[in-house]
């Protein structure tokens, strides 16, 4: 795992990499926070490149946490993959205050990872990286038939669906059977 | 490595669907009754251009707004269509599906659930003209093309006339000494136009009278500077009668005589065009110029 600028991903918080100096203007020092995944692994990113997540960029703004207090209390991310976050974490620092092109050549490629980065980057609400991920998602499919798509895309067939609905509709019939049991139990 | 499209949260899968070519959002909407309300209730503005009818195929032009593109599928009647990619031709297969049900899904998933332009050309049975006409009940044109045969020129006429709403185009003229398409004017349409540069189509005095289309253009017509005189008169007597006509363009064989045309008349030049007016107020310009005459009914 690394990321490409500010941001580095270690078992514990790393220290921040000394900025290079400016010879116009003293350099004003990036605050840094981090965050972690599932997998506990946690990513050092800088403000800059959390400020493409609107969900991040709120809690910071929020919090007003000073370096120390964002180093002791990690942003948890529970319900994203540890490697997942690591491509969030990496596209924001390769996007950190450049204007997103039209077209992401630096997307992550893999597939088989499409489906949870999309829920991750939604639920982080990143919304240009959600744009591509879902034209990436899109292209599965270009030139290929209904049944190829239903097999890609895990449709399920309209019998699959009546079963499923059926199947639902007798778990709700069953549940307010027994909710009506214990009601019954409890009046006496 | 399959992904769960449907499981995404709904703003994803519209952006995920906004980002479909057309082709792969009809393939979509194939897939069961679920994924077509998905194409259906998005954002996407698909029509159904045009519809080329031969043999006992017919071959769907749909386009998408705003992206101006066009695809193309040849819808059989083998639970099969073609659809045509930039190098192959793939074959997607629906179980059960009739020729009936693809048109159906289609015009189901367009924007205003009809046809912009119908093309009659020749087909293997008339009675597939029925077939077509419970397929596409209602189109914006319908053109019968050049090569159509004499009878399915006249029976596309009869039989899928009404299912065009702004007009029909017949660029065959199928008219022998038993039969007159220009009799086919009594018909309740809003437009037709008949367009055979090589056989004109002999226009009678009755045909003029009796016609019951709003917009009528003959090209080329056959009628005598004499009957036009007769049938200017008939309209100037026939005050307080209804005349569904508002236009009619006629580009005759011959250059048209306009003294002749307007023998008896007083008129007034409005102008480039000459006025008549009947008692009843109803106002007639004609404008004539060579070959061509334009009368403009109006009141």
């Amino acid at each position: 795992m690394s990321s490409t600028e500010q941001g580095t991903s270690s078992a514990a918080p790393a220290e921040p990499t000394t900025a290079p100096e400016s010879a116009a203007a003293p350099e004003v020092p990036e605050s840094f926070y981090y965050v972690h995944g599932k997998d506990k692994v946690v990513h050092k990113v800088s403000a800059g490149a959390l400020q493409h997540s609107a969900l991040i960029h709120g809690m910071i703004s929020n919090l007003g946490y000073t370096e120390e207090q964002a180093k002791a209390n990690p942003f948890p991310f529970e319900n994203i993959d540890g490697d997942i976050l690591q491509m969030v974490v990496d596209w924001c620092n390769q996007h950190k205050g450049k204007p997103t092109p039209p077209e992401d050549t630096n997307l992550p490629k893999q597939k088989e990872k499409l489906f949870d980065l999309v829920l991750a980057v939604n639920y982080l609400e990143i919304k240009e990286l959600l744009t591509y991920c879902c034209k990436q998602v899109a292209m599965m499919v270009k030139g290929k038939s209904p049944e190829e798509i239903r097999e890609i895309w895990m449709i399920p067939t309209d019998a699959e669906d009546e079963a499923a609905e059926k199947e639902a509709k007798k778990r709700a019939g069953k549940e307010a059977a027994g909710e009506t049991a214990a009601a019954a139990g409890d009046a006496k | 490595m399959p992904i769960r499209l449907l499981s995404l949260p709904f703003d994803d899968l519209e952006y995920v669907i906004d980002s479909m070519d057309v082709r792969a959002l009809i393939a979509l909407s194939l897939c069961s009754k679920q994924a077509k309300n998905l194409v259906q209730n998005s954002n996407r503005e698909i029509q159904c251009l045009s519809a080329k009818v031969y043999k006992n195929l017919i071959r769907l032009t749909v386009y998408e707004l705003p992206s101006e593109k066009e695809y193309d599928f040849v819808l059989r009647d083998d639970s099969t269509i073609k659809v045509h990619l930039r190098k192959k031709v793939k074959v997607w297969r629906k179980e059960g599906f009739t020729q009936s049900d693809w048109m159906a899904h289609f015009l189901s998933l367009s924007e205003d659930s009809m046809v912009s332009m119908v093309e009659i050309h020749n087909v293997d049975s008339i009675t597939y003209l029925d077939t077509v006409k419970q397929m596409i009940p209602k189109c914006e044109i319908l053109e019968i093309t050049a090569n159509c045969s004499n009878e399915t020129t006249k029976m596309a006429f009869m039989k899928l006339s009404s299912i065009a709403e702004e007009k029909v185009e017949v660029a065959r003229n199928p008219s022998n000494h038993e039969f007159r398409i220009s009799e086919y004017l009594t018909l309740n349409l809003r437009g037709v136009i008949f367009k055979d540069y090589n056989n004109v189509f002999e226009l009678k005095l009755e045909d003029l009278l009796m016609a019951n289309v709003a917009y009528i253009t003959v090209r080329e017509a056959k009628i005598t500077d004499k009957e036009l005189n007769r049938f200017l008169k008939l309209w100037m007597k026939g005050n307080h009668t209804f005349y569904r006509p508002e236009y009619i363009k006629l580009c005759t064989e011959k250059r048209i005589n306009r003294e002749e045309v307007f023998k008896g008349f007083e008129y007034a030049r409005v102008n480039s065009r000459l006025q008549l007016e009947r008692a009843d107020g109803k106002k007639l310009f004609i404008w004539i110029l060579g070959r061509d005459a334009i009368f403009e009914f109006r009141g």
